[in-house]
């Protein structure tokens, strides 16, 4: 996710850095597609982020259906892991952070509200 | 947006009757009962006219869908009513015959029969309606309850109906919430909306009924709470439709569907001390055990199978989150709220509710739950009728 000068419109890292026990941070488009993700955490297999997107598909798909405003964040958490998402109302995209059963829930979430607004901002800037 | 408050006008059910009327409604929620449920009886009044007049009343809460074929003295009132069939007198025996094929019959779904026999003296009792075990009313005049006992069988319900008495040969169902209800709610309106009333709960449990069949010929595992969300019917209504089709059938469907466990009903019912639950859903792997719905919102209750699935799918991969699990989804509307522990539990929570609050409170219920040892089928699958 760059702009066109090749600078990337946001430093995913740096917001990861701030959390502890993290694995891995994405920003998924309304339609599904990855459009950037923090690979900067060495060895660690993201085959199953996949999975991931799929549900977070599912659950957008289930709130359309509901006839409600669509998701705006979600909280799955089991004692090996935990997984925080974050939508932005206005542009539709989602901020996923994924993280070890330790992870701060809260801090993640803290986290993905501050990368879905200063995303919204630079891609507003960005038109 | 900020939703306006529900607009205050006259409430939709009528205020309670007074306690007279209270005995009389009650009267006649037993009649439609019997009539409903196919009980024999016999309908009497002091004079041929009045006994008349009470066998049109009651005509009013025999289905539509339901064969009345009228015999013996047959009254001109009678001849003209609708959906009517008159069996001429002739031979007896040939009645006897033709009525028992027509019961046997509706077991193969044909249209169940309605027999009214006007006269008792025209009624030869032991050859004609004897072997008949339901679905017949005989019209007579000035009888009692010693002379219907010493002349045709033991009363078990003697009911006051003005203008006379209907005495029932066959026990009334135990619970007349439903025939009470109707009747109440509908006593201030005209006769026309009353029998549309009745004549739509009635048609409701007889198709209701059918698809049930329908689903078990299809091999599907049919739960009591599975039914209760698809064909949106209450606890009192679902066992009307299995005992009217039991009356009508002869098919006891019961022992093919798995009932909500009475701890899962109590589950459910401490949920709705709450408030926070909008609604509550809990299966077992795919079968719905426990389904409440506690405000008027639509949501099929698939939708947590389906993000169960999900998040199972993760298990099988290494993001796996582990077990037991809790997914939880915000929206500005509401919040859904999906816990796996042995059983999936999914909960739509109304806007603002309090999701941490309500999953500590949670904790303690699923823990006693978790202990219970509960099955997902019923004692039996239908294959059906032997």
């Amino acid at each position: 996710m760059q702009e066109r000068g090749g600078r990337p419109l946001i430093n995913l890292s740096a917001y990861m850095a701030e959390i502890k026990d993290r694995e891995g941070g994405f920003v998924l488009s309304s339609d599904g597609q990855l459009l950037a993700s923090d690979n900067s955490i060495p060895g660690q297999d993201f085959d199953w982020v996949e999975e991931f997107l799929d549900l977070t598909r599912t659950m957008t798909s289930i709130l359309e259906e509901a006839n409600v405003s669509g998701l705006e964040s979600s909280l799955l958490q089991g004692p090996k892991r935990k997984l925080v998402i974050r939508r932005n109302s206005r542009l539709g995209f989602f901020v996923i952070i994924i993280g070890r059963e330790t992870m701060d829930g809260g801090l993640a979430g803290l986290t993905a509200k501050n990368i879905c607004l200063e995303l919204e901002s630079a891609l507003g800037s960005a038109k | 947006m900020n939703r306006s408050p529900k607009a205050s006008g006259p409430s939709r059910r009528p205020s309670p009757p007074p306690a007279e009327e209270a005995a009389s409604l009650m009267a006649e929620a037993k009649a439609f009962a019997a009539i409903w449920h196919r009980d024999r009886m016999v309908v009497s009044a002091p004079s041929r006219d009045q006994a008349v007049e009470l066998c049109l009343k009651l005509i009013s809460y025999v289905p539509r869908y339901r064969q009345i074929l009228l015999c013996g003295e047959v009254p001109k009132e009678a001849k003209y009513l609708k959906g009517t069939k008159i069996i001429d007198a002739g031979e007896y025996l040939s009645h006897q015959a033709a009525f028992q094929i027509s019961l046997a019959e509706e077991e193969l779904g044909a249209a169940p029969i309605q027999i009214i026999y006007f006269g008792a003296g025209a009624v030869p009792y032991q050859d004609v309606l004897g072997p008949l075990d339901r679905g017949w009313m005989i019209v007579d005049q000035a009888s009692s309850k010693a002379s219907v006992e010493k002349a045709i069988s033991a009363v078990q319900e003697e009911i006051r109906f003005p203008p006379g008495t209907v005495f029932l040969l066959d026990p009334l169902p135990q619970d007349l919430t439903i025939e009470r209800n109707i009747l109440s709610e509908t006593r201030l309106c005209s006769p026309g909306v009353r029998e549309y009333t009745i004549q739509m709960k009635e048609t409701e449990a007889r198709l209701a009924f059918q698809a049930i069949l329908a689903e078990m010929e299809s091999g599907k595992t049919v739960t009591q709470s599975y039914l209760a969300e698809t064909l949106k019917v209450r606890e009192k209504t679902y066992h009307k439709i299995l005992e009217i089709g039991f009356r009508e059938r002869r098919l006891d469907l019961t022992p093919y569907i798995k009932e909500t466990a009475p701890q899962v009903i109590e589950f459910l019912k401490a949920i709705s001390m709450w408030n926070e639950a909008s609604l509550a859903a809990i299966f077992i792997r795919k079968n719905l055990i426990g389904y409440a719905k506690y405000k008027d919102i639509d949501f099929p209750s698939l939708n947590f199978l389906t993000l169960g699935d999900r998040v199972e799918a993760l298990s099988q991969t290494e993001g796996d989150p582990g077990h037991p699990w809790i997914l939880e989804l915000t929206a500005r509307e509401m919040t859904i709220l999906l816990l796996k522990h042995r059983l999936l539990y999914g909960f739509l929570l109304s806007p603002g509710a309090d999701a941490g609050l309500f999953r500590s409170k949670l904790e303690g219920l699923i823990e006693e739950l978790a202990k219970e040892e509960m099955g997902d089928g019923p004692s039996r699958v239908y294959r059906g009728r032997n």
